[in-house]
């Protein structure tokens, strides 16, 4: 026999009066491992858009608004912007927004974007293989936008409206057609969730439109979005950065723009976070206030042992031993809890077809490590509760603890 | 270290306890001495309050007298160490080596089998000590009865068990309190015939009593009254009492 088999002995005959404790702990795992699960799910799949191509190299360089001594973001600047050091390219990107109408009688708005090279969307249904670059008239939409399933109009020609510029702050919508020719995983965020990839020069008639600006001009006035400037290497990302930035131009590295998830999934796993920190001080509370009051209950046990020859130490790790037990017990249990919980959340979020690409999966919990991390702190924190009123029991004199022997 | 002799296994010296109760000392032991032998049991009697329970605590090392010193001694000649001073996790492995303990309520662990209770104090020990556990709970004749739970056992089988529990670490002293004063008489017979047959393997058994039946049976009784000893100070030997009594019915 050692200190684990008794230890693991007396949690099974203590179980009744330990349940509390494990039915406290096991159910703010479970809620701790649900949120935090679909955050991590979510945030995997917003991640697993970056690979180690270009999209890891690129900076997202935006229009300088509100600084007047720097240029706007015209071919002549992407062409600066070329010639930094470490610079591999430039590659620009022009936004506007027009709508789409379904069958259904609504209107949803989109982005026609530039598509650019280093940044090819994660393209999930098409009318052809390689969709890229695009023809004049087609467009590349996301799969579900503003809670409408865009797949099925994939290969048809839609009616979109766009906008004509009247005067300024007026204009006037101008009907039109375009074939949808493939569809994207909404979770590819890098153009904003509503983006729609068009060919270049669509793009920019719609915006010269839009802008009042002749087409011919608008690339030297008016000027573009963004521009993408890729790095030669990973490695080469902050130099640039720094270059551009000195530049006076605003700019962001693509892991910064991905971080950011919908505010839903950030508030569950803000929600996850905080949970977190409860459950440790609800598992911290719980431990002392168990061990103390067991401990009380069993202090004759506690001078048998001692009086049998168990050492102070022994007797304290037997106690230790025995919470750490019950903290396992409990994060196992909210282990499972917490994968149901997960699966129901994430059943009710895939209700919602924006949210529903970052919860694929029935089975939602935090990465192996992550999970691991938390059932260990659970563990832990159990096992540190559980220490000083263990200590204040083992060091009992064995008489003191036995009174009537 | 001491120079007491071989067969003295357990000695006290001088030994003084007192306690405050309600801003009064109560002296519970007055510089009491008292030597117990390998291959002896002794019996130590007295009045509910004399002391005799505090002295077994003292002689048992759990808890500490506040004068005089209290030697054990090893078996197979070891020598005895003076447990004056000595820290807690000493004292507990002296406990576990050299004494074995006999409640009066058996204070067995209600969640464990009687198997497990018996190897308790052997923590540590897995194989050895449960072989050996099986063996002592064979000789106490609960063989069969190994995998019970102590809410299962009848109070006899339960204390031959803690019996067996005092003995896994063949310790060389057996302290044993009131160790028959839940039993019935058949109990009580076989666990005396038990206590007969450690002695004469030749540890030191001391069994504190205020059953006569238990005293006589007894090779050495000493009787405590009011924190001292009202007999001789090597004790009075049964044989000698029990013949005394014999001439003084004579006499009569």
């Amino acid at each position: 026999m050692n200190v684990f088999s008794l230890a693991l002995t007396n949690v099974r005959a203590l179980r009744r009066r330990l349940f509390g404790l494990v039915a406290l702990v096991s159910v703010a795992a479970a809620v701790c491992l649900g949120a935090l699960g679909i955050a991590d799910r979510a945030q995997g799949a917003a991640d697993a858009d970056v690979k180690e191509s270009s999209a890891n190299r690129s900076i997202t360089v935006d229009r300088p608004d509100g600084r007047p001594g720097t240029p706007q973001l015209t071919q002549g600047t992407a062409a600066r912007l070329a010639k930094l050091p470490h610079v591999e390219s430039v590659q620009h990107r022009a936004q506007v927004s027009f709508g789409v109408l379904t069958e259904a009688g609504d209107t949803v708005l989109l982005y026609a974007t530039t598509h650019r090279p280093a940044l090819t969307p994660p393209v999930t249904k098409s009318v052809r293989k390689n969709l890229f670059p695009l023809r004049p008239g087609e467009i590349v939409a996301p799969a579900a936008s503003q809670g409408v399933d865009l797949t099925s109009l994939v290969g048809q020609e839609i009616d979109i409206e766009t906008t004509r510029y009247v005067r300024q702050g007026e204009g006037t919508g101008v009907s039109g057609h375009a074939r949808l020719v493939g569809v994207y995983d909404p979770t590819w965020q890098l153009d904003n969730p509503d983006a729609a990839y068009a060919a270049d020069a669509t793009v920019i008639t719609w915006a010269a439109e839009r802008s009042g600006e002749p087409k011919g001009s608008y690339l030297s006035t008016i000027g573009y979005d963004q521009l993408t400037v890729v790095a030669r290497s990973a490695a080469d990302v902050p130099a640039v950065m720094k270059s551009v930035q000195d530049l006076g131009y605003p700019a962001i590295t693509l892991q910064q723009q991905l971080d950011a998830l919908p505010a839903v999934l950030e508030m569950i796993r803000v929600v996850g976070q905080v949970l977190l920190g409860v459950l440790g001080v609800l598992a911290f509370v719980g431990a002392v206030t168990v061990t103390g009051a067991l401990s009380r209950q069993r202090a004759q046990e506690i001078g048998v042992l001692k009086a049998v020859g168990f050492r102070t130490r022994s007797v304290l790790t037997m106690l230790v031993t025995e919470m750490a037990l019950v903290g396992a017990l409990a994060a196992l249990i909210g282990t499972v809890l917490g994968a149901a919980l997960g699966g129901g959340a994430a059943a009710l979020l895939r209700g919602n077809a924006d949210l529903a690409p970052y919860v694929r999966g029935w089975v939602l919990l935090p990465s192996p490590g992550t999970l691991l991390l938390l059932l260990g702190l659970t563990v832990l924190v159990v096992a540190m509760g559980s220490l000083a009123p263990a200590r204040r029991a083992a060091s009992m004199s064995p008489t003191d603890a036995m009174k009537d022997w | 270290m001491s120079d007491i002799s071989v067969s003295t296994l357990l000695r006290a010296e001088g030994v003084g306890k007192s306690y405050t109760l309600r801003g009064r000392r109560v002296d519970v032991l007055r510089g009491v001495d008292l030597a117990v032998r390998g291959g002896e049991v002794t019996a130590l009697v007295g009045h509910s309050g004399s002391g005799k329970t505090t002295l077994l605590h003292i002689l048992g090392l759990l808890t500490p007298p506040d004068g005089g010193r209290v030697f054990i001694g090893g078996a197979d000649g070891a020598p005895a160490v003076d447990t004056t001073g000595l820290p807690d996790g000493a004292l507990a492995d002296l406990r576990r080596s050299r004494l074995g303990f006999v409640f009066q309520s058996y204070n067995l662990l209600p969640q464990h089998t009687a198997l497990r209770n018996v190897v308790l104090p052997s923590l540590g020990r897995r194989h050895e000590s449960e072989a050996r556990a099986r063996a002592l709970l064979a000789r106490v004749g609960l063989a069969e009865r190994a995998d019970h739970l102590p809410g299962e056992l009848s109070g006899g089988e339960q204390q031959r068990v803690a019996l067996a529990r005092a003995l896994v670490n063949d310790p060389p002293v057996v302290l044993a309190d009131e160790p028959t004063g839940n039993l019935d008489t058949e109990s009580e017979e076989m666990l005396l015939g038990l206590f007969r047959e450690l002695a004469d393997e030749g540890r030191a058994v001391l069994l504190v009593t205020h059953n006569p039946a238990v005293s006589a049976a007894a090779d050495v009784v000493h009787r405590l009254d009011k924190g001292a000893f009202t007999t001789p100070a090597e004790g009075v030997r049964t044989d000698t009492a029990a013949a005394e009594r014999t001439e003084t019915g004579s006499a009569e």
